[in-house]
């Protein structure tokens, strides 16, 4: 059952591109999911953390999802959507390469990308962007090496180093990225601590013992810092090395060591730079909203540093300023699953609306209040200054692209 | 007014507004570079890096783009790592009705002092091994050169302000600020101005907006042309490759080719690059100021350099993109002073040439701001050569029907 | 189940992403870059870096990381082409 026009093409399988294709096809309408992935699920289906007594088991959400969306769509998994042409008139073209989806909505729900963390010897086979050990770890049990080191000390290498936990790795720490102009975007290291400190209030539970000593007053905590083992603290399996720099990574073919520096509590080098020896390297530079195919088909955009980078202005109901085209999940910020989700609930009543459906008020209502609950219910913020950047955000949009 | 007392601004800082700025500031000259977005970040930096006189008309299009070519390896070695490197080029043909235009061609060039040859089937294949069996010939010119636009833009502009030009990029110029008579700046958007004696617009497909409201008309338009970068992969060849075809127009005869190819100007370039990817081109449409990319004129783009190079089949595609090429009705670019407003020039309007012909027009540009006689006639550059709206419309529909 | 890295015959779980398989199989290097000739492996996991880029089943630039593994699978890297030369040509 493929129709020669779907009444919607949602690009992205994660979080918020299944919950849109859940509602549309709850609603009687014809869904093409697209998503470059072999499996649905996104980022979403490696998430794995205690919360309290209970646990966020990203692949079980997957399937509450998929089941969600059962039949009622067309899959196109392992499949990229290149380019989207047309309009909301005359309908949308999806270039997915071997063939082109015809539709009357888009929705854009690409999530996010990591931002490189360039050092000398980062491209080298075992040195891996650190969602790509989640990946490996959480969705196909293969642990990224046994004797590593994530570098960069922030809430998505801490949200790893805790998935790793049982992968029972015979060493993982956590340091500091090093400085110059490749990372400059990270401002100092004293800049770094700065920000750990901003998020701590948000910190996941196992890393309270970090947020606490973070959340002392300024000069408490350059006196914890002063006093901070050097050999770091043990946090969820892993060394947090707060007081270490990694400078390079070594190795041939493959990674074997990272130099490392050790650093002041001003974020100063001291002492001579020393080799360890590591199997594998995880960078943790943070995470972007992926918008190219935002860009690609025009819509306005604005940056918002506490949403991670570029998101569309849209309406309260998720559409964009090109007529048809809507967004949700981390493509419109980076926030958690669960705010994705809801925004996929909500886009997926936009499109609806779009294509002639009547939304009752407290249906919108509903899917608005989901948005503020899951907000609420986060185990732990990305970037410090989420609320001012969702104030900003939504009146840019209101004044560019509507109500 | 003497030289060494003028200040100069130019409005625009991509290729042409950096080349300028790059000739002035060695000479002396204080210059400031405004431009409303980041250097180099319009036309130039939604382009191929051709360097050409081999589809020029020949004659004065011819000399002009040649002597841009000799100024241009002068100044390669001075300007860091731009990736220069000079080939040469040629233009493949597609079929056997090709030849004789083809032969014609070369012999004009060759009589205007230019050294093209003309290569037989055999000749063409020996040294563009990937080209289709059945292209029976080619035209080579030795001269033609290569280099990466935005490594060249940043060169020129890191050489200008090592000479003491200052550089203000996201910084929109409301309008040309006039007082006696005269230029007297530029109104910036933040309501201040910048003063300057010399005012050089070089603002590409955005001058007109600039020079309307002084009530000076140049008939530069839009016209948008699509890329296509490959992955980094197998290559077709180290040499550039058009294809002379998109010539034919020039001789009278009908280009046969399918229909897409037809509808969005579609000509074959092959470029590579010495990143390891190769870029393919062309497309030549007017569509307004609107850059988004459209996958049917990429897909046109593709399967044009698929009928040249069958083997390109097994290459990847990374992406394409899109930019605004300043058009002018006689293909050659505006480069003058504005009659009616003293110490007001214009350098805009390259069209797809404004790599190819930056150095040239930097020179000119400074030349005239230098009162020192410039290397070639300028009259066929002037602004005012428009001069009724009549006949920019005849050359208008002129160049531009089928 | 069997599969074929440049012409060797291995085995591997169907389902697997090629890269992964890979990975696990402590294959580190996937392929060399085309100017350096650096070598290249896994990196992003998730399509995204186009760095696991190799050959399978005759077509080029397939994202390892994105590809699951199936039966008699044709998996080669891909070697750099050579440097461009800079020389004015004949």
């Amino acid at each position: 059952m493929s129709p020669a026009v779907y009444d919607a093409v949602v690009v992205g399988a994660g979080p918020a591109g299944l919950a849109a294709a859940g509602t549309l096809a709850g609603r009687g309408h014809s869904v093409l999911l697209v998503d470059e992935g072999p499996v649905p699920g996104g980022r979403l289906k490696a998430q794995w953390y205690r919360l309290g007594s209970t646990v966020w088991d990203g692949a079980q959400e997957v399937r509450r999802l998929v089941n969600g969306v059962a039949g009622g769509a067309t899959w196109r998994l392992g499949t990229s959507a290149q380019a989207i042409s047309g309009s909301a008139e005359g309908g949308f073209a999806v270039d997915l390469g071997r063939e082109t989806a015809r539709a009357r909505t888009v929705l854009i729900a690409t999530g996010a990308t990591e931002v490189p963390l360039p050092m000398p010897g980062w491209t080298m086979p075992g040195v891996l962007a650190v969602g790509a050990a989640q990946t490996l770890w959480r969705g196909w049990h293969i642990p990224p090496g046994t004797r590593g080191v994530i570098v960069g000390a922030n809430p998505l290498g801490f949200a790893v180093a805790q998935e790793l936990a049982d992968a029972e790795l015979a060493s993982l720490a956590v340091v500091m990225p090093p400085g110059g102009m490749a990372t400059a975007h990270l401002g100092s290291v004293g800049a770094q601590w700065d920000r750990l400190l901003a998020l701590a209030a948000g910190a996941p539970p196992w890393a309270k013992p970090v947020a606490r000593l973070l959340q002392a007053r300024p000069r408490w905590r350059r006196a914890a810092l002063r006093w901070f083992p050097s050999r770091g603290i043990r946090v969820a399996g892993a060394r947090l090395q707060l007081t270490r720099q990694a400078l390079a990574l070594e190795g041939g073919d493959r990674v074997e060591a990272v130099v490392l520096q050790r650093l002041d509590a001003g974020g100063e080098p001291v002492g001579a730079p020393w080799r360890e020896a590591v199997d594998f390297v995880l960078l943790a530079g943070g995470l972007r909203p992926l918008g190219e195919l935002l860009g690609q088909v025009g819509a306005a955009m604005g940056y918002y540093e506490g949403l991670g980078g570029d998101v569309p202005l849209v309406t309260s109901r998720l559409a964009t300023s090109r007529p048809g085209v809507f967004s949700a999940g981390s493509t419109l910020g980076i926030e958690s699953a669960r705010v994705a989700m809801a925004q996929g609930g909500l886009a997926g009543l936009g499109m609806a609306a779009q294509l002639g459906d009547v939304i009752p008020d407290d249906a919108w209502r509903g899917a608005r209040a989901a948005i503020h609950t899951a907000r609420r219910q986060v185990p732990f913020t990305f970037q410090p200054g989420l609320e001012g950047a969702h104030d900003r955000h939504r009146r840019d949009s209101a004044r560019e692209v509507g109500p | 007014m003497t030289a060494r007392a003028t200040r100069v601004v130019v409005v625009g800082a991509g290729v042409i507004g950096a080349a300028i700025t790059f000739v002035l500031s060695r000479a002396g000259v204080p210059v400031t570079l405004v431009d409303r977005g980041p250097l180099g970040g319009g036309t130039s930096s939604r382009c191929d890096g051709n360097v050409l006189v081999i589809d020029k008309d020949p004659g004065y299009q011819g000399a002009l783009a040649r002597l841009s070519q000799d100024l241009l390896h002068a100044w390669a070695g001075e300007l860091g790592d731009i990736e220069y490197r000079r080939p040469g080029s040629y233009l493949a043909l597609a079929g056997e009705d090709e030849v004789e235009p083809a032969r014609t061609w070369v012999a004009d060039q060759r009589r205007e002092g230019l050294d093209f040859s003309y290569l037989d089937a055999a000749a063409t294949h020996r040294v563009m091994p990937d080209l289709a069996a059945d292209v029976p010939g080619s035209i080579y010119s030795p001269t033609d050169s290569t280099l990466n636009p935005l490594a060249y833009v940043a060169g020129l502009v890191a050489k200008s302000r090592h000479a003491g030009a200052e550089t203000r990029p996201h910084t929109p110029v409301a309008a040309v600020a006039t007082g006696g008579g005269r230029v007297a700046g530029v109104h910036l958007e933040d309501g201040s101005i910048l003063a300057a004696d010399v005012v050089v617009v070089a603002a590409g497909v955005w001058t007109p907006s600039l020079l309307e409201p002084l009530g000076v008309a140049v008939p530069i338009r839009p016209r948008r042309g699509h890329l296509v970068v490959s992955t980094k992969g197998p290559r077709f060849g180290d040499v550039k490759v058009m294809e002379f075809g998109y010539l034919m127009a020039k001789f009278g005869r009908e280009r046969v080719v399918p229909a897409d190819v037809d509808r969005y100007g579609v000509a074959l370039v092959y470029e590579p690059t010495r990143a390891g990817n190769f870029i393919l081109g062309s497309s030549r449409e007017f569509v307004g100021f609107d850059t988004t990319p459209d996958p049917d004129v990429l897909r046109a783009i593709v399967r044009r350099a698929l009928r040249f190079y069958p083997a390109m089949a097994e290459a990847t595609v990374l992406r394409g993109f899109a930019g605004l090429r300043p058009w002018t009705p006689d293909h050659l670019p505006v480069v003058g002073w504005v009659p009616s407003v003293p110490g007001l020039l214009v350098a805009a309007g390259h069209e797809g040439d404004g790599i190819g012909l930056a150095a040239v027009t930097g020179k000119l540009v400074a030349d005239l701001v230098l009162e020192q006689p410039p290397p070639l006639a300028m009259d066929p550059l002037a602004v005012d050569r428009f001069a009724t709206e009549a006949s920019q419309e005849a050359a208008l529909w002129d160049k531009t029907r089928k | 189940m069997r599969f074929w890295l440049d012409g060797i015959e291995r085995r591997g779980p169907a389902g697997v992403p090629v890269g992964f398989v890979l990975f696990a199989q402590g294959e580190r290097v996937l392929g060399w870059n085309e100017v350096t000739g650096a070598a290249r492996g896994l990196y992003c996991g998730i399509g995204h870096c186009f760095e696991c880029r190799v050959t399978i089943d005759g077509i080029r630039d397939q994202r390892a990381c994105l590809v699951p593994l199936t039966a008699e699978m044709r998996i080669s890297r891909q070697t750099p082409p050579l440097p461009l030369t800079f020389e004015d040509a004949p």
